[in-house]
């Protein structure tokens, strides 16, 4: 039994769409503006497109140290904490660990804590070690706040491989090392595609402790995007459109090409699969 | 690992409540003076305290409610057969993973009295301009609708997982037998998508409170103090004012309320799943 299409169904939802988009849209196009269109009442919905912005945005400084930190501190902390999470997962997946649900406990209330909350020892503990305005510090940070999520999505992956798998391989005098390596690694591709992802971006568009934490040489890209907003000619929205386009380019393309990896991070917790 | 979690993470919390008894200060340093609980006793003696409790749960409760009407509305909207649905669903999430504070940086511009776009069309039909950001009693709705923006689709996303976990056969049979769709909803749906519901209720709450970004960008907590929830108050006592111990003793009243957010959160979680 094949339904037809509600044609006012149909309309509304392509309005809301439209409607949903419009945000990300206006400043899209505001950003390929030249300065003139920006700036006059009524707005301007049609007008020629320039790349003046960009060009201005890219030299007025400070524009590839925050764009190669974010990548750079995202990848980096990302794939240190799935190395970490790995193994933390497996052990706990595969034996019975006295208190593992205890840790598996601790580490999803992790995930609900207001980073508010340690943001000031983090602050003095930061100053203390001389880790301020370090890679080092900011990746350590970073894997640190990955760890909870990548934990979780680990685990529940490895609860689905059957034991059966390991225990064959373990019989026929294989290694605990050779068991993760040739033959639960391969098997969980989706899962390290989703946490990958999910955390790149999570740490991608992390802000306070960024901003409190690095300096010029390891700021990242919100953190100019926050500190850029103001000149002593007020907000410089030629600046920050086309700054915030660049920024968010990446997250929207991962939305539409990576959408089921992203979906299933967000329903992370609540829907079970 | 676990190591690794109890310096990055048991660490601060315990610090942060052993700060919040004395009195220290980031600028001043020396030797923190033992206070006992006399921050305690300044902060919930502080009128403003109650306020900013309140500027906070009117926060959370303006954004999670619009979200859940919102979201319930689209996740029924978007059940429907429409044409284009892969297209408009990404269009929709993509909010959920851009950036706070780009998200605040479009609004701030939308909002902008003088040649933002929203302003334009509020002047063209009622010839006034509003300054959503500047009026402090208009700004908690302003910066509430940026977490709307955001957040709204994440309950859609459940409502449609939800929604697929109602049997089909049910749905046919009230459809044959002409049950009206009111009936329909509250003894066949309702039952199917609670579960899914209060989980994402709870984890909205617990988000929304956290939000520190998105009003950072746009007004900072003001303007005067219509914006400044909990962690705005946090960070602006912490490092604008220089008030570590005072602002340690806040941190430690909001991570306790966010431990209880989390304990229901958790109770919940276990019975529904």
């Amino acid at each position: 039994m094949k339904k037809r299409v509600n044609p006012v169904i149909q309309i509304i939802a392509t309005l809301v769409t439209v409607f949903w988009a419009l945000p990300v849209l206006w400043l899209v196009a505001t950003s390929f503006k030249a300065r003139t269109d920006i700036f006059v009442i009524p707005p301007k919905f049609i007008f020629k497109p320039t790349l003046a912005n960009f060009r201005y945005t890219i030299n007025r400084g400070l524009f590839w140290g925050p764009l190669w930190n974010s990548i750079f501190i995202s990848v980096t902390s990302v794939l240190l904490a799935i190395v970490l999470t790995l193994f933390a997962a497996y052990a706990i997946s595969r034996f019975r660990l006295k208190g593992s649900d205890m840790i598996m406990f601790m580490v999803l209330s992790l995930r609900m804590m207001p980073p508010a909350v340690v943001v000031i020892p983090m602050f003095l503990l930061y100053r203390l070690l001389g880790l301020t305005n370090t890679y080092t510090g900011m990746i350590l940070l970073y894997t640190m706040f990955s760890i909870p999520f990548s934990l979780w999505m680990l685990k529940g992956f490895l609860d689905e491989i059957p034991q059966q798998f390991d225990d064959a391989a373990l019989a026929d005098g294989a290694s605990y090392w050779q068991v993760l390596k040739d033959i639960i690694i391969p098997q969980l591709g989706p899962a390290f595609a989703t946490v990958v992802i999910f955390n790149v971006i999570f740490v991608w568009n992390e802000f306070l402790f960024s901003y409190l934490l690095t300096g010029v040489k390891t700021r990242t890209m919100p953190v100019q995007i926050a500190l850029g907003l103001y000149t002593d000619k007020g907000v410089d929205w030629e600046y920050i459109s086309a700054l915030s386009t660049i920024y968010i380019t990446p997250v929207i393309a991962a939305v539409f090409f990576l959408q089921k990896q992203l979906l299933r991070g967000l329903t992370f917790g609540t829907i079970r699969r | 690992m676990l190591v690794f979690l109890f310096f990055w993470n048991i660490v601060p919390l315990l610090w942060v409540l052993g700060l919040s008894f004395y009195n220290y200060s980031v600028l001043r340093g020396g030797t923190p003076r033992f206070l006992g609980l006399f921050n305690y006793e300044m902060v919930f003696q502080d009128p403003y305290m109650w306020e900013r409790f309140r500027t906070t749960f009117s926060f959370v409760l303006i954004a999670v409610s619009l979200e859940v009407i919102i979201g319930f509305a689209l996740g029924f909207l978007f059940n429907q057969r429409i044409k284009g649905k892969s297209i408009m669903l990404p269009i929709i999430f993509a909010p959920m993973m851009i950036a706070p504070v780009a998200a605040g940086v479009f609004f701030r511009f939308i909002y902008d009295p003088n040649w933002g776009a929203l302003n334009y069309f509020i002047n063209l039909l009622f010839g006034t301009r509003i300054e959503f950001l500047e009026n402090p009693s208009l700004a908690m709705w302003a910066v509430a609708m940026v977490d709307v923006w955001m957040w709204s689709p994440f309950m859609t996303l459940m409502c449609l997982a939800g929604l697929q976990a109602v049997p089909k056969h049910l749905i046919e049979a009230t459809q044959i037998d002409r049950v009206p769709w009111t009936m329909r909803f509250r003894n066949v749906v309702l039952p199917h998508i609670k579960p899914v519901l209060v989980l994402a209720i709870l984890l909205r709450t617990i988000d929304a409170f956290k939000t520190f970004d998105t009003i950072f960008v746009m007004t900072g907590g003001g303007p005067g103090t219509a914006t400044e929830v909990l962690p705005m108050t946090l960070y602006r006592t912490a490092f604008l004012y220089f008030q570590t111990g005072t602002a340690s003793s806040y941190a430690v009243i909001v991570l306790f309320m966010a431990v209880a957010f989390t304990s229901v959160y958790l109770l919940a979680s276990k019975r529904e799943g």
